[in-house]
């Protein structure tokens, strides 16, 4: 038999744990953003009909300053997975920014496969069902925003 | 009028030392060659070649992203300058009818990843140079070539050092399909020599020439993807990933092929955990 003054040390630690477990789990969610700045970097995903391969903008000023362009009839997790892999690449050698512009846009090849990204086909499901939102300099489309761990420090 | 004279006496020798076939035909413009895509250099995947103020522009540019920026460039490119034989041309006394003479030269080589490049500069008095560049990549494991390559330009260049006197560069970019694993020499033969257009294009003047040499070593490339087995020691997987650079428009959504950029990652023990 738990005295009273147990059973409020045993719901304070349940609360406790709730709140930190919820906190990590979030931290970890790609589709949610974090409540303080962890490292991950902002990607929005747009949904478009243009029939062309995927497109990554790395843009200087404008919001949002990290796009993902996707065909809505041929977009894929492998294709959600290798731009993802491409933009962080990018990010890698270019941390402080000094190739972004409001004026480019890439494509991209990569050079053998690489696994594919644990949750691109839920973020595909969710940005088919996103709302329709037009975003400046791009235009209409699908948007989802996801946030991304950037890669490790190279190997040497 | 001993000004108007000498241009005539100067026309008059020309034209009589092309009518007689006696003109250095040796450096008569022949048509810039740009370079050959072949099997012999397949890890080219393309290439650009500039010259005079662009080629200028463009390798400031590079040099400014790199350690050491344009300054040490700068510096580099003094020291690397190779001085004609009766040195840098300070009087030229021999007048219009005299022969071209090159001041100095160099052939500069550099290998960075998505701006490999090699590029020769040519200072002399004369009205046109010329610089024949070519070069080879050599294998950091064996000593074989991997791959080889040539180019010339020629044109007028910019003034630099008094009258008459300019000077001429020209470069050519190598886009590769890797920027590790060899050694990369390039030689430049220099030409100058005088010429008139009107009312035919005659040359004139002994072509001065030298060979300039230069060299840059590359890193090893990093191990191939996870193979190996055994041994214990870290795995890696590396992947090339190459990035098409358009031009966009965003009134309109229209886009316009810029460049290529190269990049490499290699990956120890494990993947990107996103």
């Amino acid at each position: 038999m738990k005295t009273p003054r147990q059973l409020c040390a045993s719901a304070c630690t349940l609360l406790m744990l709730t709140l930190v477990v919820g906190e990590v789990s979030a931290q970890r969610d790609p589709f949610t953003s974090p409540r303080s700045p962890d490292g991950r970097v902002p990607v929005t995903l747009v949904l478009v009909s243009n029939g062309l391969s995927p497109a990554i903008m790395r843009r200087a000023g404008a919001e949002p300053r990290n796009v993902i362009v996707l065909d809505a009839g041929s977009a894929s997790a492998r294709q959600l997975s290798d731009a993802l892999f491409g933009l962080m690449i990018m990010e890698a050698h270019d941390p402080n920014g000094s190739k972004r512009s409001d004026n480019e846009l890439s494509r991209f090849r990569l050079s053998k496969s690489r696994p594919v990204v644990s949750w691109s086909s839920e973020a595909l499901i969710r940005l088919q069902a996103a709302t329709t939102t037009r975003i400046r300099g791009v235009g209409a489309g699908r948007v989802l925003e996801v946030w991304v761990k950037p890669l490790p420090a190279p190997a040497p | 009028m001993p000004g108007v004279s000498r241009i005539v006496l100067t026309a008059a020798l020309a034209g009589c030392l092309a009518v007689l076939g006696c003109a250095d035909q040796a450096t008569a413009p022949h048509s810039s060659a740009g370079v050959q895509l072949n099997s012999s250099n397949a890890h080219l995947l393309s290439y650009v070649l500039r010259t005079d103020g662009e080629a200028n522009a463009w390798l400031q540019s590079v040099y400014e992203a790199q350690p050491g920026g344009v300054a040490l460039f700068e510096q580099r490119r003094l020291q690397g300058r190779v001085f004609g034989a009766g040195g840098p041309l300070l009087n030229p006394s021999e007048g219009d009818e005299g022969p071209a003479v090159i001041n100095w030269s160099q052939t500069i080589v550099d290998i960075i990843t998505g701006n490999t490049h090699v590029a020769a500069d040519v200072n002399y008095y004369g009205d046109q140079a010329r610089n024949e560049m070519g070069w080879q990549a050599i294998s950091l494991t064996d000593g074989s070539q991997l791959w080889s390559g040539n180019s010339t330009a020629e044109g007028l260049g910019t003034l630099d050092g008094g009258f008459r006197t300019y000077s001429f560069t020209s470069d050519v970019q190598l886009n590769l399909d890797k920027y590790c694993g060899f050694r990369l020499q390039a030689g430049t033969t220099h030409s100058a020599w005088k010429q008139i257009r009107f009312p035919i294009l005659i040359t004139w003047g002994q072509a001065q020439s030298q060979f300039t040499v230069a060299n840059a070593t590359g890193e090893t490339c990093p191990p191939e993807g996870g193979g190996g087995g055994g041994g214990g020691g870290p795995s890696y997987t590396c992947y090339t990933y190459a990035v098409d650079h358009y031009y966009y428009y965003p009134d309109t959504g229209e886009v316009e092929y810029r460049y290529t950029d190269y990049y490499s990652w290699c990956q120890r023990n494990g993947e990107w955990e996103t």
